[in-house]
């Protein structure tokens, strides 16, 4: 078990001590706390959990995270305030079930665990969380669950009868489905709202910008994009998996020619070594004999990947990398870059490509991954806030947790689909500290608009508008 | 008194640390138990012909059977097959019925259990000898352990660094073959100046880095002589040997455990420079290089 190390707590905000208080003094069965990015929601998760083990010692609290980094930051948090903490994944499940020799005592009260969300919903792992009876359950950043991982919150509610949920998530999300009839108290945290002791605002009101950064393809460009979605595409086997490898080749063909190359050199490989087929399990036959792509679809779809890799290997340029550097060299121009310029793309490959490109032209860049852990993460957003220059991250990595209000400029490479991850990026740059507006340009590509981009770009425009 | 200094002590931190130590840098049995294994148990009383069916189903050569949640032994292809074969005609005609309708208690081998936290050469014999292990207990079982499992682990460990060392030694062939030893050294000196004094400029491709394999091959300078074998995109050749000097760092500097999605970049710029190695050779033959 990870053992911790008391340090004296920090006081909490105005706010997050009020929550605190509103949930021993209303006790509810579930709680929601919905808060715009940026006020501290897993902080305070974090601290509740301190204030429930000191009360009563002998609690066992669960908490359920879909997120690795977000689960790992926790846990550091807990350490650090004193609480006995364990992550648990299926290694250090078998672990635990192996020393225990009855059902449920794998799970001891006074401490915490944290487990994937995904994870604590498989049988077998569901079926010894529910031999205990736990006495809170917290659910983080509830909106980026999958949908079947409610049934474990619902079995839970069911099979403790004394346990308290506090679900977080950003303020677009629905719970209702997860408590029944049971009592919800819903809490929400605005950034407007927010005051520090002395009731002073802490999030003074500024405007910050979106701006198009909006770009044309070349012959080339295009002549790839087509071959992608209208033959590539068509190709791809009727699996369960056929859309969302549809989605990610066109995900990639949006980054970057790197993040296209890695996309389709990875269909290929898994194609190749017949995973592909694995995604098929409603039709195998009784014996379990899978069926297979017939011969022709099969050379069909490889000859598409080759002759796909073939054109990317003969892309000349990149009209939205040379967009991009043009803006870039503008901003050096005119301004240098100080403060900092945030560089946010959804593929490793991409930042990568990046990478090679700024520093071939002299830009100091520091990169964040998800691949990075949590204290390789640390020292390159601390690096960033004391040097300044180019931070190049993927999308993954702007979790609860980081903060980079010294960003005076942020480009999205690629603009993230969702609503839920939009609220949770501009939130890392809408943090405590920040002084001067933030300049968000996104690079638009207007031969391939669609009705996804459209609606991505509303909703960061509205995220933006409500502060 | 704090309410932390009431807390119950559960196991002697120290003691638990050194454990989770040890569990994390030596390879022991958990690591070898497939993440996503999917134990199937049956119980006694099922019918041989559905139990194979199950078998095959699940793509298992052998499964635990279970009474009350206690294994009592483990049906398997073997285990059918060799007793199966032991009667002769007259006691098959006495029995009246096919093996395939007989249920599976009649057919069991016994497996040996270990522990998750044994290592992984403590199971070897019982492994051969009986095509896998038990792991938990009779009363708690946790998982099986196939001599695919083993096979599988040991790929999965080892792989990275052999495709980093084909990487490693694709990449230098490559040099070789687009610049002679007199370039080469003009090659690193355009390139590697800035990292190395004059004198301390490495000259071969032995006496380099990895990452001076990359700002030799992606400076702007040098790129025309490896145009020809590498494509026509530096940038992205450079970013992808960045990616790739990344997860070298990270695999020989023992920082993390690979992914799953680090063994697809991996094998896929592997495929990539193998390739380029192929296409180069091609061209040697017929005199364009």
């Amino acid at each position: 078990m990870n053992s911790p190390i008391a340090k004296e707590l920090p006081p909490l905000l105005p706010f997050q001590q009020a929550f605190i208080e509103l949930f021993f003094r209303k006790p509810r069965r579930a709680h929601v706390l919905r808060s715009e990015s940026g006020l501290g929601s897993s902080y305070t998760a974090a601290r509740l959990v301190h204030h429930v083990l000191m009360t009563s010692p002998e609690a066992r609290i669960l908490v359920l995270t879909s997120r690795r980094a977000l689960q790992a930051q926790t846990q550091d948090r807990l350490l650090d305030f004193g609480v006995s903490a364990q992550t648990v994944d299926r290694f250090q499940f078998r672990k635990m079930q192996d020393e225990g020799s009855t059902k449920g005592a794998i799970w001891p009260s006074s401490m915490a665990f944290l487990l994937g969300a995904d994870f604590a919903d498989q049988n077998d792992v569901a079926l010894s969380l529910l031999g205990v009876q736990w006495t809170l359950l917290i659910v983080q950043e509830a909106e980026s669950l999958e949908g079947g991982s409610g049934k474990i919150i619902r079995q839970l509610l069911d099979s403790s009868p004394n346990l308290r949920v506090l679900v977080t998530s950003t303020m677009h999300a629905d719970y209702a489905h997860l408590f029944n009839s049971e009592a919800v108290e819903t809490t929400t945290w605005q950034r407007s709202m927010a005051v520090d002791h002395t009731g002073k605002a802490l999030f003074p009101r500024i405007r910050n910008l979106v701006r198009l950064m909006e770009f044309h393809e070349s012959a080339a460009d295009q002549f790839v994009r087509e071959f992608v979605v209208e033959e590539l595409a068509a190709r791809i086997p009727k699996t369960i998996d056929a859309s969302s490898i549809a989605t990610i080749l066109r995900r990639s063909l949006a980054s970057s020619p790197s993040a296209l190359e890695g996309a389709v050199r990875r269909l290929r490989d898994r194609f190749a070594s017949g995973l592909l087929e694995s995604g098929l399990p409603e039709t195998t036959d009784e014996d379990g004999d899978t069926p297979i792509l017939s011969a022709s679809s099969d050379e069909e779809l490889a000859k598409a990947l080759d002759d796909c890799l073939m054109e990317i290997d003969c892309l000349p340029g990149d009209s939205k990398l040379e967009t991009f550097l043009a803006k870039l060299s503008a901003i050096r121009t005119n301004s240098g870059i100080r403060s900092g310029l945030v560089v946010l793309t959804e593929f490793r490959s991409t930042l990568f490509y990046l990478q090679a490109q700024l520093e071939d032209l002299r830009f100091k860049s520091i990169i964040l991954h998800g691949s990075m852990n949590v204290d390789e993460r640390r020292q390159a957003i601390e690096r960033f806030g004391a040097e300044g220059g180019v931070l190049i991250a993927t999308v993954a990595t702007m979790t609860e947790g980081v903060a980079l209000p010294q960003a005076d400029t942020v480009i999205l490479y690629d603009l993230p689909q969702t609503r839920s991850t939009l609220e949770q990026v501009y939130g890392r740059f809408q943090q405590l500290g920040r002084t001067a507006p933030v300049e968000i340009l996104v690079m638009y590509n207007l031969d391939a608009a669609d009705s996804g981009t459209a609606q991505a770009l509303e909703s960061l425009k509205a995220i933006v508008a409500a502060g | 008194m704090t309410g932390f200094a009431q807390l119950r002590v559960l196991d002697d931190p120290t003691v638990s640390r050194e454990l989770d130590l040890v569990s994390e840098l030596f390879h022991r049995i958990n690591r070898v138990i497939p993440e996503k294994q999917q134990l199937l148990v049956i119980p006694p009383e099922t019918i041989v012909r559905h139990a194979i069916a199950l078998l095959r189903r699940h793509g298992y050569s052998q499964a635990p059977v279970v009474v009350d949640g206690e294994v009592i032994g483990v049906f398997s292809y073997r285990s059918f097959a060799t007793k199966a074969a032991r009667p002769d005609w007259q006691e098959i005609s006495n029995q009246r019925c096919a093996p395939g309708d007989l249920q599976v208690d009649e057919f069991l081998e016994t497996f040996e259990f270990a522990r998750v936290t044994q290592e992984m050469g403590q199971v070897f014999d019982a492994m051969d000898r009986d095509n896998g292990v038990l792991i938990g207990s009779p009363e708690n079982l946790l998982g099986i352990l196939t001599p695919m499992d083993f096979l599988r682990y040991l790929y999965h460990v080892a792989s990275p660094f052999v495709m980093i060392s084909e990487i490693e030694l694709a990449l230098r062939a490559l040099i070789e073959s687009a610049v002679n030893p007199d370039e080469l050294v003009e090659c690193a000196t355009c390139s590697l100046s800035s990292l190395y004094a004059a004198k301390e400029i490495p000259r071969t491709v032995k006496e380099m880095t990895f990452d001076n394999y990359r700002m030799i091959i992606c400076h702007g300078r040098n790129w025309p002589r490896f145009e020809p074998i590498l494509g026509k995109n530096r940038v992205r050749t450079s970013g992808k040997l960045k990616e790739l000097c990344d997860l070298r760092n990270d695999l020989f500097h023992f920082k993390r455990e690979l992914e799953a999605r680090d063994h697809e970049i991996l094998n896929s710029h592997r495929d990539w420079l193998l390739l380029k190695v192929r296409q180069a050779d091609a061209r040697r033959k017929i005199g364009e290089l």
